[in-house]
């Protein structure tokens, strides 16, 4: 093992939090310093747009280790403290500078904000717990919602905001939610299920015009048609923050180019983790992913990577995403944009599991309410990346 | 050492078993199929490795008695 006297972590969400405490897990002794720009301690995002929106779950309850856990793995951890510059060998911090032999960058996303979209306390995005919290309180006091988008943060806000008797319009610019995730069969169906718990959702439209009031907000349609309501939220995805490493010269075409255990490519001693991370694919592709799931998986591989260790093969399971939208839990595992060819594997009345196939291969399944059906399936899928991963020209 | 699951809060995304089938099987309808079970010794890095596994932090790792 590779012990690098000294670690510095940016960023203090799943991945650089995860990437951290796996550091001491598998030995390291050296020093391990991890910054993160926000004053909470390193919390959980998947229950920001469920749990703490409908009150199920508490703003502190989302922090994924106890108090002690950074004194008890020897772990500095400086929070409140933004990194300004990184170096070869150093950052810059807004409270100094701390030298490093071993980076780890996870400084994850920021939510994509078109220019239509205006700066004001009623619009929303949501991304960090403030933004969550924020988000709540508005809810609990709004009559009406408008979310502009339609993929599973938008889908999952609205489910949320029904539940707390807010009147909700989807708008999505897709012909079905979700789409470019799911493909539009599931999709659609999801929009039927908003439909059922009574979401007005347009897909197929394209907003002209955001303007936003002290006593509502207004998304103007290029249909000429409006939509008014007392809060808005914006759900378009975020980009990877690539604030830190501009001017490096390394490649950040939607993200920060990777090896394929999150070796920085042209930055010596950094890696990448999570949602700012693209990592290179056994297929010679190259993916980012903003799943709980694949940041988790890779934080323990970059662990074992900065100390030199070989990964195991468990931390490479296929891409794992879900959904809880009205008691319903949608579960998908696999890459269904390599898919050529897609359709129900089984159907249990409103249940049912949807495959994705290139050729005869299965690499991707979504289920609808029925986790059992995921264990049915698992096998078929690993099995089926594995062998058009083999199969494809590198 | 001991493993312990809040059948609350395990929602069926099945990594616990992906990764470590050897400590956590699930049940036919796709959740984890225990309530509190002992680990035998050889079986307690993929009893941990299981539970970090887990998006709904389900999965308790409980150390009885040092050493």
């Amino acid at each position: 093992m590779i012990t690098p006297p000294r670690v510095v972590v940016v960023g203090a969400g799943l991945g650089g939090w995860r990437t951290a405490t796996q550091l001491r897990e598998l030995g390291h002794t050296g020093s391990l310093v991890v910054v993160g720009d926000e004053s909470h301690r390193p919390y959980d995002r998947p229950p920001l747009s469920k749990q703490v929106l409908s009150g199920a779950m508490t703003p502190e309850a989302v922090q994924l280790d106890d108090a002690g856990t950074a004194d008890a793995l020897d772990i500095d951890l400086r929070l409140g403290e933004r990194v300004t510059c990184v170096r070869p060998g150093e950052v810059q911090t807004s409270r100094g500078t701390i030298p490093w032999d071993a980076l780890v960058l996870a400084t994850g996303g920021v939510p994509r904000r078109p220019r239509f979209v205006p700066r004001h306390e009623r619009v929303h995005v949501l991304r960090t717990l403030d933004d969550s919290v924020s988000l709540r309180a508005a809810l609990l006091d709004a009559g009406t919602l408008v979310v502009v988008g339609g993929g599973f943060i938008g889908m999952e806000v609205a489910a949320a905001a029904r539940g707390l008797g807010v009147d909700v319009a989807i708008l999505e610019a897709q012909p079905a939610l979700a789409e470019t995730a799911i493909g539009a069969p599931v999709g659609g169906l999801l929009g039927e299920l908003h439909r059922t718990n009574g979401v007005t959702v347009s897909t197929g439209v394209a907003v002209a015009a955001m303007t936003a009031h002290d006593t509502g907000v207004v998304v103007d349609l290029a249909d000429g048609t409006s939509v008014a309501a007392d809060v808005a939220v914006v759900g378009l995805g975020a980009a990877p923050d690539l604030r830190l490493v501009d001017g490096l010269g390394v490649d950040t075409a939607d993200g920060l180019l990777c090896d394929a255990v999150g070796r920085v490519v042209g930055l010596p001693g950094a890696w990448a983790v999570g949602d700012v991370a693209r990592w290179a694919m056994p297929d010679g592709s190259s993916v980012r992913h903003e799943h709980w799931s694949t940041t988790a998986d890779r934080a323990g591989i970059v662990a074992h990577a900065v100390l030199g260790l070989a990964v195991p093969d468990f931390l490479r399971p296929p891409p794992y995403v879900w959904s809880d939208q009205y008691g319903v839990k949608l579960q998908l595992l696999g890459r269904p944009e390599l898919a050529d060819s897609e359709g129900w594997l089984e159907t249990d009345g409103p249940s049912g599991a949807y495959g994705y196939r290139r050729g005869e291969h299965l690499v991707a399944v979504v289920t609808l309410g029925t986790p059992r059906l995921l264990a049915v399936h698992r096998r078929s899928v690993v099995d089926g990346l594995a062998a058009q991963a083999a199969a494809s020209p590198r | 050492m001991r493993v312990v699951a809040d059948a609350a809060l395990c929602s069926g995304h099945a990594r616990c078993h992906a990764t470590a089938p050897e400590v956590y099987d699930l049940d036919e309808l796709g959740y984890v199929d225990l309530q509190t079970a002992e680990v035998a010794a050889a079986d307690e890095a993929a009893a941990r490795r299981g539970a970090q596994a887990c998006p709904e932090r389900a999965l308790s790792i409980v150390d009885d008695a040092p050493g």
